[in-house]
């Protein structure tokens, strides 16, 4: 009984690692690597601490956490941090939400893994949850917010991204693009000779453009993120690979499957309790919709997975106190659910 | 007496940051204090945003990075010339 279930799961880790190693992980842990080192941390939180009024706090919040590749774990002290420095609580739990739930490394991976339609759901979907958690926020706790000394510090401007490295991460995007986009059928040679010509272009901009100090620093930072991630993706593979061949697919169906409240409701628990660190929550999701999950659920599962987890509602419920992390935690598991549900009846029909 | 302090809520790399202060204090054979600081509210009274972060006297060094090895020894070296 455990042994074909064993054998079920390391075939899948086998068949992501031969698929997905090389065209899509090596280009998204560069990906990764180059944002934690060439954004420039300042000119975000400068952002994020200047704005003032409330449209452009949540603007800024979701703009700025759209460079920060992190997952729940590490935003959380950001989040924190722009809270007690002085912003408001709604964008404080607007970067809380969208950092992890739709930054340009998830989304271009998701993209290059489950196709852009469900990339660019991702994304609009995480913005209209945000400005939805947003203003939650602020409503419920508005007596508070009116009682906190608000003095949001202007920072001082800085530049977000040096025009070499943003070439940089260009071509990294289009090294993860390229060959999940170009080639499309045909051996899967085909997509690594793609990736070994845009590979060999990012490394001859990189050796060109930029200082040899900061390739170090970029490559040291793209060898934590392998350090740290690869296993737990590789265990989360392993998992569903497990899934797979433990329940039945018509069990998968008929609870994940379609579109209906019920399977969006179920993938949204699924994603809110479970962890997820960032990049693994595509794979998971891929291997899920190829045993018969429903495509609105998905999405409300790539949302959730990555943003959401147990650990991390103990985590903001010590920073913020348990009432606001309750009604952060509630009122994103109802929007996934919504969001899951109307994506899954009327756009991926 | 050189007051060190290191942020982090206890990820792998913040780990490392702590091993990379340890061997710079060893190397130089200084008298220094070091704390880890796992609270994400002091993190927050430090404007330490960014983990893992390290201070030294008060004053923040790094945010959101290991520093190297020659780094941290630079900045222990400024440090206890100071005093």
């Amino acid at each position: 009984m455990i042994i074909p279930l064993i054998l079920a799961g390391l075939r899948a880790v086998h068949e992501y690692v031969a698929l997905h190693v090389l065209t899509c992980l090596v280009p998204a842990f560069l990906l990764a690597g180059a944002m934690v080192t060439f954004v420039s941390k300042d000119a975000i939180m400068a952002r994020l601490g200047a704005a003032a009024s409330k449209p452009a706090a949540f603007a800024t919040a979701a703009g700025g956490s759209f460079f920060v590749a992190a997952c729940s774990c590490t935003v959380i002290p950001v989040s924190s941090g722009i809270y007690y420095s002085g912003a408001g609580i709604g964008a404080a739990f607007v970067l809380l939400w969208v950092a992890p739930a739709s930054n340009l490394l998830s989304l271009i991976y998701t993209g290059s893994i489950l196709g852009a339609q469900m990339a660019w759901a991702r994304l609009l979907m995480a913005l209209a949850m945000a400005a939805v958690v947003g203003l939650v926020m602020t409503v419920v706790f508005r007596r508070e917010e009116a009682n906190r000394a608000t003095d949001p510090r202007p920072g001082v401007p800085a530049t977000l991204l040096q025009k070499t490295s943003a070439v940089l991460l260009g071509l990294i995007v289009l090294s993860l693009l390229a060959p999940n986009y170009l080639v499309q059928q045909g051996p899967y040679s085909r997509k690594v000779l793609v990736w070994a010509v845009a590979t060999l272009l990012v490394a001859g901009y990189a050796v060109w453009k930029i200082p040899s100090g900061e390739i170090r620093r970029w490559l040291g930072e793209t060898w934590w993120f392998v350090r740290i991630i690869f296993p737990l993706l590789l265990l989360g593979v392993f998992i569903v690979g497990v899934i797979g061949a433990a329940l039945p697919r018509a069990w998968i169906e008929s609870y994940l499957g379609g579109s209906g409240p019920l399977a969006s409701f179920l993938a949204t628990m699924l994603g809110s309790v479970s962890y997820f660190a960032t990049l693994t929550e595509a794979p998971f999701v891929h291997k899920l919709l190829s045993l018969g999950m429903g495509k609105g659920p998905a999405l409300a599962l790539l949302l959730t997975g990555p943003g959401l987890s147990l650990p991390n509602w103990l985590a903001i419920g010590r920073l913020f106190g348990a009432r606001k992390a309750a009604v952060y935690v509630g009122t994103i598991i109802v929007l996934g659910t919504l969001g899951g549900w109307f994506t899954g009846t009327v756009i991926f029909r | 007496m050189i007051t060190i302090e290191v942020y982090g809520p206890g990820c792998a790399k913040c780990q490392a940051t702590v091993r990379t202060v340890q061997q710079a204090v060893r190397t130089l054979g200084i008298d220094a204090n070091l704390t880890e600081v796992h609270d994400p509210r002091e993190m927050a009274k430090a404007r330490v945003m960014f983990t893992p972060a390290v201070r030294i006297n008060g004053e923040l060094k790094c945010t959101g990075r290991v520093p190297t090895l020659p780094e941290v020894t630079n900045w222990l070296t400024t440090a206890a010339a100071a005093e």
